[in-house]
């Protein structure tokens, strides 16, 4: 009996922890299209096709533009769990395999926010995440709610 | 340039390419892949692998691309591949062209590509020679044949497919229709001295057709794959006229399962060969299994057979049956970072493949060897 109870005790720590490690990640970053851009929200799934490109256009026809940080950053691994649901050595894994099968090219690497920043605002049709805490108010940028 | 000095310059390009950032953001990439091996066998020399050890055991690769858009694409993919003392090697030349194609893209769901393109077979044939994405150096050889019997690329037209390309069930389908040519090589007898030698030579699969399919589910990683080809052998060792096959037409199939999930994976691919003048067939088995230790250490298995079915008894003395390949094996894989990879592998094989054999009789029992690869990968 004492037994159970302890695993008891030991799952609702595991899932208490689990969720305030998933709480923590989900306020890493935050994402960010052209301020002209006319939608507000994309699913998570939607998200995670657009950054391994397999969709490749707005609603309105515009080419999507998506942009990474360097595989090294905190904000990609953050982006990466949260969205695509694996960490940054798979998705290099399947760009790995998009390259060596002649399919496609991974997405452009910028070193730093401000660059990703940056490139959103120079492009239209672009899409890219920076860590929550990242000032964007002065940047012609806007950013998307995120749905389930 | 000579030949010893473009080599040379190929072998050191992935280290002086300091990385793809600069020229993924232009229209023309570069890419490129390198495993270096050192690996040696017990009993038999088996792949290349003789039993005092080889490091000339490699495979690498540059791949230039030019996207003038998104929607037409060319690639061009140099290969180098040392294969030990394989007999293969006479027929392998120091650089070689590996695909060089067209694509034209037609909106997300539809490409054509034109030229010599990568042959889309089962989970590996495309990548069966990028070390950083294998578990081990090699494709399993239960479906791949890898050395013998199989070619990696087709000199023709492709058209790709995708339907249902944004629910849950996607389905692909890649027809393509071509030619292309494959090793064959046999130690043998000559009649006239009674002496073994070794036979190698280059047979062509032409008027070919054929399609992969995939058909990927609502669980992310898992996918189930159909392959299907028709064409009509020639030349070579085995499918001359009077050869022991003779010109025939074959039909191979090929079915996949692939779960990959974070931290794991199972692949399992069966099929049959069917060569219709002789009414030949055989069927063929590779099972992999991995399983993440820690975030970058893995281990894999493996499993794998290639069987002829119906074989006529004048070839080679065969009995109904036999098992011309069986394997086992285990890999342990230390990612140090996500480019870069080492591996520890060992084979357990009874086959007919052994090199400092003479294959006269497939009645006999099949030799034993095992093999041990240590090998580095990188890509860029």
């Amino acid at each position: 009996m004492v037994k159970k109870f302890n695993l008891i005790i030991l799952a609702i720590g595991l899932i208490i922890q689990l969720s305030y490690v998933d709480a923590q990640e989900k306020e890493k970053f935050k994402i960010i299209v052209h301020e002209s851009n006319s939608i507000t929200k994309l699913s998570r799934k939607k998200l995670s096709r657009i950054f391994l490109k397999k969709e490749g256009q707005w609603k309105n026809g515009e080419k999507i533009t998506a942009v990474d940080l360097v595989e090294n950053s905190e904000i990609r691994e953050a982006f990466s769990r949260e969205i695509h649901g694996k960490n940054v050595s798979s998705i290099k894994a399947y760009w790995q395999k998009q390259i060596f099968t002649g399919r496609d090219v991974p997405l452009p690497e910028k070193l730093t926010e401000e660059e990703v920043i940056r490139y959103v605002q120079e492009n239209d049709g672009a899409i890219g995440y920076v860590a929550s805490a990242t000032p964007i108010e002065k940047y012609h940028v806007k950013v998307l709610g995120l749905e389930d | 340039m000579n030949s010893s000095n473009l080599k040379r310059l190929f072998l050191w390009l992935p280290f002086l390419l300091p990385s793809t950032m600069c020229f993924a953001q232009s229209s023309l990439s570069i890419h490129g892949y390198l495993t270096q091996a050192y690996a040696f066998s017990r009993h038999h020399q088996i792949f290349g692998i003789p039993e005092n050890g080889t490091s000339d055991y490699r495979n690498m690769a540059l791949q230039f691309r030019y996207d003038q858009n998104n929607k037409n694409i060319v690639v061009i993919q140099l290969s180098h591949k040392r294969v030990g003392l394989s007999p293969v090697m006479s027929m392998e030349e120091e650089i070689e062209l590996d695909w060089a194609f067209y694509q034209r893209k037609f909106g997300e769901s539809a490409a054509i590509k034109i030229g010599k393109i990568q042959l889309p077979w089962g989970i590996y044939s495309e990548i069966r020679d990028v070390g950083i994405l294998l578990p081990f150096y090699q494709v399993p050889y239960g479906t791949y044949q890898d050395g013998n019997y199989v070619s990696e690329a087709v000199d023709g037209i492709s058209f790709w497919y995708s339907f249902n390309r944004f629910s849950s069930w996607e389905y692909t389908i890649e027809a393509y229709a071509g030619q292309w040519t494959w090793v064959e090589w046999i130690n043998t007898l000559n009649p006239m001295t009674n002496e073994g030698f070794t036979l190698t030579e280059t047979a062509k699969i032409e008027n070919a057709f054929g399609a992969q399919n995939w058909l990927y589910t609502p669980m992310d990683g898992l996918r189930l794959g159909f392959g299907v080809y028709h064409g009509n052998a020639s030349g070579g060792i085995h499918f001359t006229k009077n050869g022991v096959l003779g010109e025939t037409s074959l039909t191979v199939f090929n079915f996949s399962l692939d779960a990959t999930f974070p931290g794991s994976f199972v692949r399992v691919e069966t099929g049959k060969y069917f060569l219709h003048l002789r009414k030949i067939s055989s069927s063929n088995l590779s099972a992999q299994i991995g399983k993440n230790l820690f975030s970058n250490f893995s281990v894999c298995g493996q499993y794998g057979f290639f069987k002829f079915l119906k074989i006529p008894s004048y070839i080679y003395n065969s009995p109904d049956e036999v098992t011309y390949f069986n394997e086992s094996a285990v890999s342990l894989k230390y990612s140090m970072t996500n480019n870069t990879v080492l591996k520890l592998e060992s084979h357990w094989t009874k086959s007919f493949l052994a090199e400092d054999k003479l294959l006269v009789d497939l009645s006999e029992a099949p030799s034993k060897s095992q093999y041990v690869i240590f090998s580095f990968s990188t890509s860029f």
